[in-house]
């Protein structure tokens, strides 16, 4: 299907055409001086976005234990706040099995829970 | 459940521990993915400071979110729709103008390398200015396109419009950029 790029070359071609004939090795877009031009800046820029596509830039290193950080401490939050069925709930299945095992007031026993890594809620309050 | 054991397992069984709350298994989750995300987020909106607050919103949503994915192994295009949409919005709020906290290329050439390769630099920092230049829409749609291959479709879908506008986008931008690129032809 044809796309108008609003960039009409002085034969009528636009440029999206001249790329999509960029592998032909005749043709219009080989012999005609404003295709040809054109096809050759698309073959610099085809060098050029290769070459972007092999940068692998790299996230601070940190950025994992920052993301996971929010999501632990979403985890704790969805403890002392059940949401209804939005997001995982084993925290608050965790510390309602606790509140049974314990016979005491859910609030008290989110203090004694471990967090789905195993370690105690205590420990994580005061990161 | 190991590191070995994590990375041999698939997005959709991860998703589903995590869904159940294992942290862990998001945690592979994260580590898999963030590298992509970033990268297509620091294309998109210019600075590596902004690239990463996307992708750590980007990853605690998805968090929250894991009950409304239907389907486990569609987590990454979920990614790369969610990465897209949170990179527009940054852009939407960003004065015009203010790039002062854009990144520079990475690697400036040192006097050493081959003629090919200044060239070649040189080229690169041609076309990151000149991806500075479209709008967010079209640079959006270029580079996930050209730079991560993602289909016409899943496109239309991340920016919320139709594969025509995609294609028509697309068109624009390679427009611009191969007549940015037309001094080292
Ligand atoms: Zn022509």
């Amino acid at each position: 299907m044809a796309v108008t790029s609003g960039h009409v070359l002085p034969c009528g071609c636009d440029v999206e055409q001249v790329w999509e004939a960029i592998g032909l090795s005749g043709g219009h877009a080989r012999s005609c001086p404003h295709c040809a031009a054109v096809r050759e800046s698309l073959l610099v820029l085809r060098a050029a976005t290769a070459e972007l596509a092999r940068d692998q830039a790299e996230p601070s290193s940190g950025l994992v234990s920052r993301v996971m950080s929010a999501v632990r401490a979403e985890v704790r939050r969805s403890d002392v706040l059940p949401s209804p069925g939005d997001g995982p709930a084993r925290m608050s299945m965790r510390a309602v099995a606790m509140a049974g095992d314990v016979g005491e007031d859910p609030m008290c026993v989110r203090l004694v829970v471990t967090d789905v890594d195993g370690r105690s809620l205590d420990h994580l309050n005061g990161t | 459940m190991g590191v070995a054991e994590a990375v041999a397992l698939d997005d959709a069984t991860l998703v589903a521990r995590s869904r159940e709350g294992d942290v862990r298994a998001y945690e592979h989750l994260v580590r898999r993915y963030q590298g992509p995300m970033y990268r297509l987020a620091l294309r998109i909106v210019g600075g590596s400071g902004d690239a990463e607050d996307v992708v750590q919103d980007v990853f605690l949503t998805a968090w929250r979110r894991l009950g409304q994915l239907h389907d486990d192994g569609a987590f990454l295009g979920w990614l790369y729709r969610s990465t897209t949409n949170q990179c527009l919005n940054v852009l939407r709020k960003r004065k015009p103008h203010a790039d002062t906290d854009l990144d520079e290329h990475e690697s400036p050439a040192p006097r050493t390398r081959p003629e090919r390769e200044v060239e070649m630099n040189a080229q690169l920092d041609a076309l990151r200015a000149a991806l500075r230049g479209l709008t967010p829409q079209q640079r959006a749609c270029w580079v996930l396109r050209e730079v991560h291959g993602r289909s016409y479709d899943e496109i239309a879908e991340a920016i919320g419009t139709t594969q025509q506008a995609v294609r028509g986008r697309l068109a624009r931008a390679r427009a611009q950029l191969a007549e940015a690129m037309a001094p080292w032809r």
